[in-house]
């Protein structure tokens, strides 16, 4: 039957097409060869520059095992931290959104404050401030307050870091809730469902494919923020370093060590993000 | 809305009274026995005194004083490493009892601080690059650029604004260019060692410490030398929380301890274990 439709030649892809077709798996080829000479000759040069610098690599290997210990403290704080601020930024944009004057006037309130500020203060501010209030209530007849107050050096630091990409996260996922189009709310709303129902079943799927990405970039960031908890005495990832690099002072080595660990440790989460967005966005991409 | 706001406050209400039920009023010292434990901040920036030895664990003068403080008192040591400023700053909120960190009890500290007696001194020392050849005396520092650790007494020193109770200090009679501040010692002894002139052409620290990076910093012996006669030696002491109640006992205990430790020449044994001179002073 095909062949006849084609007239005359064979059965298949004409010649012709097979030639563009050729031509096409070539140059994809051609370009795949030269990224990857590409990418070697930056690695030579990374080297080089390494190589350059003089470093005591025999130094390096040695703190090795020991910094990379920190890395669970790192992964912990970060991970419970963009927990946390996930939650926030959900109930955040909610408020938002919100046409409660209350809700709508914190959540602003909120994002405003803590986006204005710098995390580094927001930081001393978890360890040293609450303490101080604590003790201001218990001045006033509340006993036991300061203890519940005085948080140690992590949940201070995941508290912080948490409140603080919550507000960055509040603004991203208000953003995706509003992208999607007025239509399919009321759509939603002739069906029949009710505004929580139209939040949870039409728009928040469709608002999360928009959120996903950044929200992975904010988690990319919050590793390397998560070195902040180092200033309250917690031994992760840059706390080794800086203090392995003071004690024999050669901190540049230790500089650069840690910097390549969080390197590697946000390459790998970059795949991850990957594979998370193309499964989002299985519905309307073509592969 | 209304409704919210009683759930709130009820909330509210539940949480004051579970925390009214806490018992307060005793003594830091009391405390300290009832916890088994004694809570040692110390910052793990400067060797000899509190640095991470070869296995990574916390090693030194200091951490070696707090182990026999605590052996001494009956308890168990615990370490906690925050940042230099926020133990400076005071307000610990009871995270840590002391600080074992060779402190020196100034003016501005003892505003927030209690301190105990000196345990050591720790002489002052300038230090310029092993290849200069044109600073021959702390006079010819005069218009030089010098690198200092901030919130040092080093640092005041330099700005002729230094005041430690008991202690005279005699200014010197010349005039440093500039004043490079560095968050600690190890940050300008690196910066010096990248040679003669390059950021520093001096810097001003304790003499251990830059002892210490002569003999096993940068490698293979940081390339400096020292200058001078130290210009002061400053008192060092264990500092307590002056904002926790009832500290005055275990100031006293502490005072008590580190006179036994006088006495029997333990404080001695340690500083010529660790700075390989006696930095301890007859009391």
């Amino acid at each position: 039957m095909e062949a006849e439709t084609l007239q005359q030649g064979k059965a298949g892809i004409p010649g012709e097409a097979k030639k563009v077709l050729k031509q096409i798996e070539a140059r994809k080829a051609r370009y795949r060869r030269k990224l990857i000479v590409s990418f070697s000759m930056l690695i030579l040069f990374m080297t080089a520059t390494l190589v350059v610098l003089g470093l005591d690599f025999k130094f390096m290997l040695k703190w090795l095992p020991f910094i990379l210990e920190g890395g669970g403290y790192t992964l912990l704080v970060a991970s419970l931290a963009i927990t946390l601020a996930c939650f926030l930024a959900v109930i955040g944009a909610l408020g938002r959104l919100s046409k409660n004057p209350v809700l709508n006037s914190i959540a602003t309130a909120y994002v405003s404050l803590i986006r204005g500020t710098p995390l580094l203060v927001q930081v001393y501010m978890w360890y040293l401030a609450l303490p101080q209030i604590g003790k201001s209530l218990e001045e006033l007849g509340i006993t036991g307050v300061q203890r519940l107050l005085t948080l140690p050096a992590v949940p201070a630091g995941i508290l912080a870091l948490g409140v603080c990409y919550g507000a960055y996260m509040t603004e991203t996922v208000r953003a995706g809730i509003q992208s999607i189009k007025i239509g399919q709310t009321e759509a939603a709303k002739a069906l029949g469902m009710t505004n929580t129902q139209t939040m949870k079943r039409v728009i928040f799927p469709q608002a999360l494919m928009v959120i996903i990405p950044p929200v992975s970039n904010d988690f990319i960031a919050m590793i390397k923020d998560s070195s902040l908890v180092s200033l309250m005495g917690v031994w992760e990832l840059s706390y080794r370093a800086i203090k392995i690099g003071r004690r024999y002072f050669q901190s540049l080595e230790m500089l650069i060590l840690v910097a390549l660990i969080y390197w590697v440790m946000c390459a790998l989460l970059q795949l991850v993000q990957e594979k998370i967005e193309t499964y989002m966005a299985r519905g309307d991409r073509r592969t | 809305m209304k409704k919210m706001l009683l759930i709130f406050s009820l909330a509210l209400a539940t949480f004051l009274m579970f925390a009214g039920s806490g018992i307060a009023g005793n003594s830091a010292l009391d405390e300290i026995y009832a916890a088994k434990t004694i809570v040692v901040s110390t910052d793990a920036n400067y060797a000899p005194q509190s640095y991470l030895n070869d296995k990574g664990e916390l090693e030194g003068f200091d951490i070696s004083v707090a182990k026999e403080v605590a052996r001494r008192l009956g308890v168990k040591v615990k370490f906690i490493t925050p940042d230099w400023d926020l133990i400076t700053a005071g307000k610990w909120g009871k995270r840590w009892d002391v600080s074992i960190g060779s402190m020196t009890p100034t003016k501005e500290r003892k505003n927030a601080l209690l301190f105990t007696l000196p345990y050591y001194s720790s002489p002052a020392q300038f230090a310029i690059h092993k290849d200069n050849k044109t600073i021959k005396t702390l006079a010819d520092l005069a218009g030089k650029r010098i690198g200092v650790a901030s919130e040092t007494t080093n640092e005041r020193y330099l700005q002729k604004d230094l005041s430690i109770e008991g202690v005279k200090i005699v200014y010197q009679n010349w005039k440093p260019g500039e004043i490079k501040t560095y968050p600690t010692d190890a940050n300008h002894i690196e910066d010096l060692s990248l040679g003669d002139g390059l950021r520093l052409d001096a810097i001003f620290s304790s003499r251990q410490t830059i002892a210490e990076a002569i003999n096993s910093g940068c490698g293979n012996g940081c390339p400096l030398k020292m200058l001078g006669e130290p210009p002061y030696y400053e008192p060092l002491c264990f500092a307590l929380d002056k904002s926790r109640a009832k500290s005055q006992t275990l100031v006293d205990k502490l005072n008590k301890i580190i006179r036994s430790m006088y006495d029997d020449g333990t404080l001695v044994k340690l500083s010529n274990k660790f700075y390989h001179t006696n930095l301890i002073p007859k009391l």
